[in-house]
């Protein structure tokens, strides 16, 4: 599993470092990401799925702290 | 080369204590109105009714009766606000207008910022002095110590006409200019002024400045709001932020001595819908970022958007373009208005206008949602469709069309349109056009030629569907009533009906003032339960009068505007 930690990012970058983390993994690969930017828990898996990458959670892990977990299709 | 520009850029903010990607571009430039900051309202209708305090509905500026302004500013702890009811007493405000900083993690669901609007709400409105919120600007800041609530207070000086008071800020708009670049100060200041200019307001501007910057750059930052902010009105010194983090922005208000466009009722299927200009700003400075980040992105831009170089000019056309204030605009605006107290002519009047800012085409939604009708757009008039389109493909924004203030919408008669429109095609930097038209009564249902432009799923959801992006704060009504008052004493010929015709206005009620043979004034208002209760309390206020009688009938609808009989 690779960890992307995206904290202090805004949007558009959270999306985009995983998009790109995404792009340059083998497939199956599992990616988790953690963010503190809001909008990004429902950006990133978001467009996660429309490039039909598998979303397979998505939890605050801490105060205003969320990990995203992502399978590479 | 522009990637050796953009690092040394990087470098710069860093040595400053920011991080270019922790800048709120696009996105998270304002707490989602749609997702959160509304619903969090919404939740606070009962906490409010509690309080003594009036919530006036969403428009672009706070707009109250009167013809000049007093005001005083003030910065409250955001985690524990609070004002000293004496002194709020004392001070005696009519109008609060409310600038927000607040840490993301606070801004993150409806409820949690419920929380901290709640307690904002209980700071204004714990005192025995009544205080209306016009409006409220808020930003979402990524670094926690950055927090304040910044409150203006404004003492409404009577006497006729409105006074319209606005914030804006911003924390960057293009992060290759210098933290006090001229143009960049001068898009913030404009910023701020166009919610006024949008209602026609443009004469006895004052300004209020808020700037905030790394302590080396504070200063240079300061001189150069204060220089322009005075060269486009009557500055007021006030105290800032000072965080050490980067604000650009300013409380204006103005004069208006017409009625401002606000016929949300009389609006149907004869009326259609100008743009002064293209808008969606916005892409030009995310994407110019996104690219500089992502060599691939970057790549793909040049092959399938345009040499970056040429973007490079194009972004700086339109930063130019931002930075030029919209004064004429105003002017075409207050010409199609009616005279304080005249009855609204559809073919000589603007019936409702709104600034084309963060939200984009859902700007022209919330207008539908106000108005109760249906709009079609014909088109998206984009500064360059190309690159919004790139913006949303590549996931850089969830609405590529968003601006961020300048282009202005004007829903009229179809009879005005040839002559307000060629009245804009004067003004050099603008590029008129009519981009819709009403449908008819119906839901606030926003029909759009294209979804290309909106990544988001969510909000491609939204703007298509009857479902209100503005809950409860548009005119929607949600306990309507209808009450009659008769006020005795002190009531005729003293400029008691206009001021209750413009209270009502700036509450979204509907009804008259009727002057009656035995000396009293019979006021009907119609609209929303709570806000006519709120005005009711308050007809006396600054008149020797006393209130008779309050009955309250059932809601009949019957009106679409406040007349003085």
């Amino acid at each position: 599993m690779k960890r992307l930690d995206l904290r202090g990012y805004v949007c558009p970058y959270p999306q985009l470092a995983t998009l790109k983390e995404l792009r340059n993994s083998p497939p199956g690969t599992i990616i988790e990401v953690i963010t503190d930017n809001p909008p990004s828990c429902e950006n990133v898996p978001s467009v996660a799925r429309r490039e039909g990458h598998e979303v397979m959670a998505v939890e605050e892990v801490g105060k205003g702290v969320w990990r995203i977990v992502i399978r590479r299709r | 080369m522009s990637l050796e520009r953009f690092r040394e850029r990087v470098r710069l903010y860093r040595e400053a204590g920011v991080a270019l990607e922790s800048l709120s571009l696009g996105c998270s430039v304002k707490i989602d109105l749609y997702n959160v900051l509304y619903p969090a309202l919404a939740l606070l209708r009962d906490e409010v009714k509690r309080l003594n305090l009036v919530i006036a509905p969403r428009e672009d500026a706070a707009i109250m009766p009167g013809a000049g302004a007093e005001t005083r500013r003030l910065f409250l702890n955001a985690d524990n606000p609070h004002i000293d009811p004496e002194e709020l007493e004392k001070l005696a405000p009519d109008v609060a207008v409310v600038l927000v900083q607040l840490y993301m993690a606070k801004a993150a669901s409806s409820d949690r910022f419920a929380e901290y609007a709640a307690k904002l709400y209980k700071a204004l409105g714990s005192s025995r002095h009544r205080v209306w919120l016009g409006k409220a600007h808020s930003i979402v800041s990524t670094k926690p110590g950055a927090e304040f609530y910044m409150v203006d207070l404004f003492k409404i000086e009577r006497g006729p006409g409105y006074l319209l008071a606005n914030n804006d800020t911003i924390q960057v708009i293009d992060p290759m200019e210098d933290f006090d670049s001229p143009l960049q100060v001068a898009v913030a200041v404009n910023n701020a002024l166009n919610d006024l200019y949008v209602k026609g307001a443009y004469k006895d501007v004052h300004i209020a400045p808020v700037y905030d910057a790394p302590e080396p750059y504070h200063s240079r930052v300061e001189r150069r709001m204060l220089e322009y902010a005075s060269s486009l009105g009557k500055l007021i010194k006030a105290p800032q932020p000072q965080r050490g983090y980067l604000l650009l922005g300013a409380t204006a208000h103005a004069h208006l001595d017409r009625e401002p466009p606000m016929y949300y009722d009389k609006i149907d299927e004869n009326f259609y819908i100008i743009v002064t200009r293209p808008f969606g700003e916005l892409a030009y400075f995310t994407v110019y970022v996104a690219v500089h980040t992502d060599e691939g992105l970057y790549k793909e831009f040049e092959k399938r958007v345009m040499p970056v170089d040429e973007f490079e000019k194009e972004k700086r056309r339109v930063l130019e373009l931002m930075a030029t204030p919209n004064v004429e605009v105003a002017r075409v605006i207050y010409d199609h208005l009616p005279d304080l107290g005249e009855r609204f002519d559809p073919e000589r009047h603007i019936a409702a206008t709104i600034d084309v800012s963060g939200p984009g085409v859902f700007v022209f939604k919330e207008v539908a949602e106000r108005a109760n009708v249906d709009v079609e757009l014909f088109d998206i008039p984009l500064l360059n469709p190309g690159l919004s389109l790139f913006a949303a493909e590549n996931y850089i924004m969830p609405d590529a069309t968003a601006g961020t203030n300048g282009a202005v919408a004007l829903f009229l008669h179809k009879r005005l349109v040839d002559d307000v429109l060629s009245r804009l095609e004067k003004i050099p930097h603008l590029k008129p056009m009519v981009v819709g038209r009403v449908l008819g009564r119906g839901e606030g249902r926003l029909v759009v030629p294209t979804l290309q432009y909106i990544s988001s799923k969510k909000l491609r959801e939204k703007l298509e569907s009857p479902q209100r992006v503005l809950g409860g704060l548009g005119k929607t009504v949600e306990k309507p009533g209808r009450a009659r008052v008769y006020v005795a004493g002190e009531v005729q010929g003293v400029g008691f009906r206009p001021t209750v015709r413009a209270k009502a206005k700036a509450l979204g009620l509907n009804g008259y003032a009727k002057n009656l043979p035995d000396g009293r004034v019979e006021v009907v208002l119609e609209g929303d339960s709570e806000r006519i209760r709120r005005l009711v309390e308050e007809l006396c206020k600054g008149f020797n009068c006393r209130i008779e009688e309050v009955t309250w009938e059932p809601y009949t609808g019957q009106f679409n505007d406040f007349e003085i009989m």
